[in-house]
């Protein structure tokens, strides 16, 4: 008989404990929960690929600027995206619940909707006389650019591996 | 994030590097040509510039920037025809070409060579409207900028093959 108890007690237990589990995961992560959310959608992965994205649009932009150092009424060009992510990151303003695909979103954007704009450089032009490209500028840019690219690389791959070696459990 | 995007970029360091090979054949022209006082039309030979120009000859810039165009569709025929909506204007060019090589229409200098067979009734000689320390000068200035495009281009070079290591 007590034993025939302390199995339906075993079993509350278990049902408890499973319930308030998937409580917990709902609050986390609101709902379903699949492996690849938990390896790739929730982790850092989709921002180090959008950072690359603009890098490599940045680059086009520098590119093209080096090109046209030395034509004639060009007009420099530049890449602007850091400060719309910035204001999408900033917890403190209200965000506007999209639950319909026709809404239009409210407050700061969702980090999936914000995209790098290219857009003029408002310099004055410079000493040649041609257009506001300067030149030496535009190298730095392009060596940090091609850093910050690396290092998002190299995030990603660091987070591959880890994956990896999880899997292989060694 | 498409490939081809990342190739473009240096397709616009490889267009750089062009219109600078450009000018700098142009130059080496106009240096050889420093004291020819007759061409083919009888005049002595005129000084050649290079025009260069911000886009492309062949692809449109819009090619470029697709993220930032909207695509519309048509769902009566009353519709007008998707004309791709484009948030860009003019302005943001991308490429850059020779649009024009063009002959210096200043005038030719004239030196007093008497003895020489080009030389007009009064003794003066109309040599080219060439000036090598110009020429110098732009010559340097082309191989600069060929060094920018060839950084520029490395730089992109190592960006792909970083991509490439994920």
């Amino acid at each position: 008989m007590f034993k025939k108890n302390l199995h339906i007690i075993a079993i509350l237990i278990k049902k408890t404990m499973a319930q308030s589990l998937q409580s917990y995961r709902d609050s986390i992560f609101g709902g379903e929960l699949m492996i690849t959310d938990l390896l790739f959608d929730r982790t850092a992965c989709p921002d180090l690929e959008k950072s690359m994205d603009v890098y490599s649009l940045r680059q086009k932009t520098l590119a093209n600027n080096i090109a046209n150092a030395m034509t004639p009424g060009y007009k420099a060009q530049k890449v602007e995206f850091e400060e719309e992510y910035r204001k999408s990151l900033n917890k403190n303003k209200i965000k506007g619940d999209l639950t319909d695909d026709k809404h239009i979103s409210l407050g700061r954007k969702p980090i999936n909707k914000v995209y790098p704009q290219v857009v003029l450089r408002e310099d004055p032009i410079n000493d040649t006389g041609l257009n506001n490209v300067d030149i030496d500028r535009e190298m730095a840019e392009m060596a940090e650019n091609s850093l910050r690219y690396e290092m998002s690389t190299k995030l990603i791959l660091k987070r591959f591996n880890n994956i990896k070696s999880a899997i292989r459990g060694r | 994030m498409r490939i081809k995007s990342l190739f473009t970029t240096m397709d616009i360091s490889a267009q750089g590097l062009s219109v600078q090979r450009t000018k700098m054949n142009v130059i080496a022209e106009n240096i050889a040509n420093a004291e020819t006082t007759k061409t083919e039309n009888g005049d002595p030979y005129r000084r050649n510039i290079v025009q260069q120009q911000a886009g492309s000859k062949e692809r449109k810039f819009i090619d470029y920037y697709k993220p930032n165009t909207i695509n519309m569709t048509e769902t009566k025929n009353v519709h007008m025809p998707d004309q791709k909506f484009r948030y860009l204007d003019e302005d943001k060019t991308i490429g850059v070409y020779v649009s024009d090589i063009i002959k210096d229409p200043s005038a030719f200098k004239m030196i007093y060579d008497p003895s020489h067979p080009d030389a007009n009734e009064q003794g003066y000689l109309a040599m080219p409207n060439v000036n090598i320390v110009q020429e110098m000068v732009d010559m340097i200035s082309a191989s600069r900028s060929y060094e920018a495009n060839v950084t520029a281009l490395n730089s992109s070079k190592d960006m792909i093959r970083n991509a490439l290591k994920i």
